[in-house]
């Protein structure tokens, strides 16, 4: 509950500061937001299964941000930028699509 | 071998099994199966889930900006190109506007005795030759068009029509007896080329939209017995029969081509005293 408010009051902050993105940064704000996608539904796997840490959360989010902004930055730098961010595209999507469905088996018991 | 066979096997395990992700698991198991409580879980949640916020909310912002930013840009695009295309479109007013009055001068000074009609009628001769003036008369009208294009395919329309062949038929329209001819509105001169520039068609280098429709002036019976006969006539009826292009051709009583924009210049040999022919091609 709290963190569905904080989340709420994070995505307001985003809206509201409205930060001039530098234009470098621009390419990874997709994979990130698909990257931070996947943590938050691996969170709320974990909050059903009982097993949520707030620690490994943070930490898995950041993590993920990071790594798949790097690897397409790497990706760019060898002129197959476009190839690797699909295939984290890719990669994260079946993981989202795992833990979703986890979810949802949880939820609905379907 | 083996060894590859399992981490084969644990790439696409780690893909497409349901496993929750191993860090949840293993700390579970360091806390000892109890639920994560307290201050500190609490800091790293909130802290967490406000990152979170904020970058979505940051992209979402981001692609909001991002979008009208494009389409702005084609917009400024068009209006710079239709302005430019009215630009060129007064500037020919203009020059036509010039053209008569260059005319009306020429014929009021040379009009006086029968040196000055004979080189009017020289000049007049030339200017038709030259299509530098607009013209009427009956004639026919040829369209032409690729057929639409087979499902599946990206493009509009099949390719089937390339810019030889349309070539091809100028040619054969000029020996079939046609006097003037314009095609997709632009009038063809001495000097005027068809050809193609990846999909689009340049008449005299100004871009020609489908169908392709031939304006040719000259004698209709003349004319459709001779072309009936030409290569290029017959090229597209096999065409049509082939490729289902569209190519259709009807006598009209009435046409009006505009004057084309040939920048041609007359060359008199030194040695001949009065020049009898026409402009050089």
């Amino acid at each position: 509950m709290i963190g569905l408010v904080a989340l709420v009051i994070g995505l307001i902050l985003g809206l509201l500061i409205d930060p001039t993105v530098p234009s470098w940064v621009e390419p990874y704000l997709p994979i990130a937001v698909v990257a931070a996608l996947d943590a938050v539904f691996g969170a709320v796997r974990a909050r059903l299964d009982g097993l949520f840490d707030a620690k490994v959360f943070v930490v898995s989010f950041v993590s993920n941000v990071l790594i798949a902004a790097l690897i397409v930055l790497l990706g760019d730098e060898l002129g197959v930028g476009s190839q690797l961010s699909t295939a984290v595209v890719v990669v994260l999507g079946i993981r989202i699509f795992g833990n979703a469905a986890a979810i949802r088996r949880r939820l609905f018991r379907a | 071998m083996a060894e590859g066979t399992r981490s084969h096997r644990g790439l696409s395990g780690w893909i497409f099994s349901d496993e929750i992700d191993p860090g949840y698991r293993v700390a579970a198991q360091r806390r000892g199966g109890a639920p994560a409580w307290g201050p500190v879980q609490l800091t790293w949640l909130v802290a967490g889930t406000l990152l979170v916020g904020v970058l979505l909310g940051i992209a979402a912002r981001n692609a909001a900006a991002l979008a009208p930013g494009t389409h702005e840009a084609s917009r400024g695009l068009a209006a710079e190109v239709a302005q430019a295309r009215a630009r060129t479109d007064e500037l020919g007013r203009r020059a036509e506007e010039l053209r008569r009055q260059v005319a009306a001068e020429r014929s009021a000074a040379l009009s006086g005795d029968a040196a000055g009609r004979q080189v009017l009628d020289q000049v007049a001769r030339l200017e038709m030759a030259d299509a530098a003036v607009p013209v009427t008369g009956p004639g026919l009208r040829i369209t032409i068009a690729d057929p639409p294009a087979r499902a599946g395919s990206s493009l509009q329309r099949d390719q089937t029509v390339l810019d030889r062949d349309l070539q091809t038929l100028v040619n054969d329209l000029w020996s079939s007896g046609a006097e003037a001819i314009a095609l997709g509105g632009v009038r063809l001169h001495p000097l005027a080329t068809v050809r193609q520039a990846g999909g689009a068609m340049l008449v005299d280098n100004r871009p020609v939209g489908q169908p392709y429709r031939f304006e040719v002036i000259g004698d209709q019976a003349t004319l459709q017995t001779n072309l009936v006969n030409t290569d290029g006539y017959g090229r597209f009826r096999a065409f049509q029969q082939i490729y289902h292009t569209e190519f259709t051709l009807e006598p009209v009583d009435q046409l009006a081509l505009p004057a084309g924009s040939a920048a041609t210049r007359l060359a008199v040999p030194a040695a001949a005293p009065v020049p009898t022919t026409e402009g050089g091609r």
